[in-house]
């Protein structure tokens, strides 16, 4: 509960005009009123505007959930507000939330739409804390003010944002019921597969006329099934590595894991494949597999309550994720820990088409952090400096080795990038499940 | 060096450097004005007053800008030989620009800015109030040679009397 209480100009101005008009009066120099008349009628003025109600204030988002890089507004619903001419809020300043304007402060009239609608935009994927700020109010002339209070503020989900993602290629080992991949089994699609003898059961309508005639036996066209999918997202959250700048700046590992994946998600579930997802390390959440619009809100508000941790048990040969056969396993990892490349391993020696996308990002990470140091600069910063350098490069080297062990393993690593980012490892793997082969089950 | 200045420096947006400079600006000019009236205030005075103004400008809700008003109208009494001077109405100015920058600073944090529509409503405002001071100014003058009859000074004190006793009315927890 806060009072309107008189400001210090209202107090300072009619100390002022007091003191003025009794030295005027008792040293014979009216010239004293001439300097203090203006302070006399802003203090008047304030006097006179004196408050009368109690007003309450609140902050109201405009949304619920976001994109990164999208913008909502926090209004200041203004209840009894009849006494009040001036705003002042001064708002709290989440990580990666551009404000307007920028230090979320300003001071304004209450009749001024900018000053009672702030605009505000999450940078980075996430749950942020919006509509958290300190509001003032004063009344005309500046005599009282009302507060600060502070507002509460509301939880929003920061959805990433899915950089445009497609494929064209087929699913290695299509094993569901309906969808848009071509199946190894005949089925009801429209690829054709071969012409076969007529059997009891054949759809009239399969009756091919033209061979039939030919060789004077009913003959049908035989095609091959389509169906679905199911594609298991498995996100490493072990470990955030480099530094966000938000979603136009550069992106960390954590960054390029959750919106690959949630490109891959809304690619897939577009596709009417059914998605589930895994988080290791940080929140540990798992999804089941489903489809649908529904299924891909769920999907993006996983992603974006996912941070970084450790897991309390991390075994060391990898984890089990539950795959069923058929699945089509994508890694989504900087491959930092070794529990994450065992997994790859292990899954693709089982026979399941498993993909890795490298999501360490390029560049940035080792030249800003780790750049090299003057020779000649022996101080302890500098020698720590080097020695940190020196471990960045021989763990960057270690990691190309497992990737290059896990590509021999058959488990193709790529580099996120975008659109068809996985197009040639698909039909690659799609070629190589066409073959018998033998699996350690 | 550079780190040492942007340490040292306020956190204030740009706004608020403007306000606070009109602080002691104004402060300064309704010093200096003394001098055009005769009296140049002196370089310690000058240091003084230029102390607590600056310390109104860092703080605009603390008293150190009281203080330095005070002085000024303390040097105005004492100072100069024509007090009658028309530059009499520029410290009236200052004092006012002075008042109205503070007011409008300490309303947000330092780093908050303010928006047009409120800087160009105090803009109107401080020309309103400004215009009684030529007329009081004009008003001085002409009754500067006639002779006061012996009771203005006691309604003149009464006068005063009653505008504090309505200011203690009206002041200062309107609500309760």
């Amino acid at each position: 509960m806060t009072d309107w209480r008189a400001t210090a100009a209202l107090q300072r101005a009619l100390l002022l005009a007091g003191l003025g008009l009794v030295v005027a009066i008792a040293s014979r120099q009216p010239m004293l009123v001439v300097l203090v008349a203006p302070l006399a009628l802003l203090g008047v003025h304030g006097l006179l505007h004196r408050p009368r109600h109690e007003p309450t204030v609140r902050t109201e988002v405009g949304h619920q959930v976001l994109h990164e890089g999208q913008g909502t507004t926090s209004t200041l619903l203004l209840e009894h507000a009849e006494d009040v001419e001036q705003v002042t809020r001064a708002a709290s300043l989440p990580a990666y939330v551009a404000l307007r304007p920028t230090r979320g402060a300003l001071c304004g009239l209450v009749s001024e739409p900018e000053t009672v609608r702030m605009v505000l935009s999450p940078r980075r994927w996430g749950r942020v804390n919006l509509g958290e700020e300190q509001v003032a109010l004063t009344t005309p002339w500046g005599g009282f003010r009302w507060g600060p209070v502070a507002t509460i503020g509301r939880p929003l989900s920061v959805l990433p944002s899915y950089a445009a993602y497609d494929s064209r290629a087929e699913a290695p080992q299509p094993e569901g019921l309906v969808g848009g991949y071509r199946s190894r089994r005949p089925g009801t699609g429209t690829e054709f597969s071969g012409i076969r003898p007529f059997a009891p059961g054949d759809r009239l309508r399969r009756i091919s006329w033209r061979v039939s005639l030919r060789r004077q036996e009913l003959h049908v066209v035989e095609a091959r099934a389509e169906t679905d999918t199911g594609v298991l997202l498995v996100v490493d959250a072990l470990t955030d590595a480099g530094r966000s700048g938000g979603v136009d700046g550069r992106a960390s590992s954590l960054d390029l894991t959750v919106r690959a994946a949630a490109a891959l998600a809304e690619h897939h579930t577009r596709r009417g494949d059914r998605v589930a997802l895994r988080v290791v390390g940080g929140t540990g959440r798992a999804l089941g597999y489903s489809t649908g619009t529904r299924h891909l809100r769920r999907l993006l508000g996983a992603l974006a309550e996912i941070r970084p941790g450790p897991l309390p048990r991390l075994p060391r040969h990898g984890l089990d994720l539950g795959a069923a056969p058929g699945t089509e396993v994508v890694i989504l990892s900087p491959l930092l820990q070794p529990a994450m490349v065992n997994t790859a391993a292990s899954l693709a020696r089982r026979g399941l088409p498993v993909m890795v996308i490298d999501t360490l990002p390029v560049g940035p990470l080792a030249v800003e952090a780790f750049a090299p140091v003057d020779p000649s600069d022996r101080s302890a910063d500098a020698l720590r400096h080097e020695a940190m350098r020196v471990a960045w490069r021989m763990r960057r080297l270690e990691r190309d080795m497992l990737a290059e062990q896990l590509a021999h393993a058959g488990c193709p690593v790529v580099r996120w990038q975008g659109p068809g980012t996985l197009d040639e490892v698909l039909r690659r793997l799609a070629r190589r499940a066409a073959l018998p082969r033998a699996v350690r089950r | 060096m550079t780190a040492l200045w942007t340490a040292l420096m306020p956190d204030w947006s740009r706004a608020q450097w403007w306000l606070r400079m009109m602080i002691v600006l104004g402060t300064m000019t309704a010093l200096v004005a003394t001098g055009p009236a005769g009296q140049w205030p002196s370089p310690v005075l000058v240091g003084v007053v230029a102390f607590f103004a600056v310390g109104g400008a860092v703080a605009p809700e603390s008293a150190a800008l009281v203080v330095a008003f005070v002085v000024v109208l303390a040097w105005w009494v004492l100072g100069p030989t024509d007090p009658e001077h028309p530059a009499v109405m520029l410290a009236a100015a200052g004092l006012l620009l002075a008042q109205v920058a503070a007011m409008l600073a300490a309303s947000g944090p330092g780093w908050s800015v303010s928006s047009r529509g409120l800087l160009r409503r105090w803009l109107l405002r401080s020309g309103v109030v400004y215009l009684p001071v030529p007329v009081v100014y004009a008003l001085v003058l002409a009754v500067r040679d006639v002779p006061e009859p012996p009771y203005v000074w006691v309604v003149a004190v009464a006068a005063v009397g009653v505008a504090l006793l309505a200011a203690g009315a009206l002041y200062p927890n309107p609500t309760r």
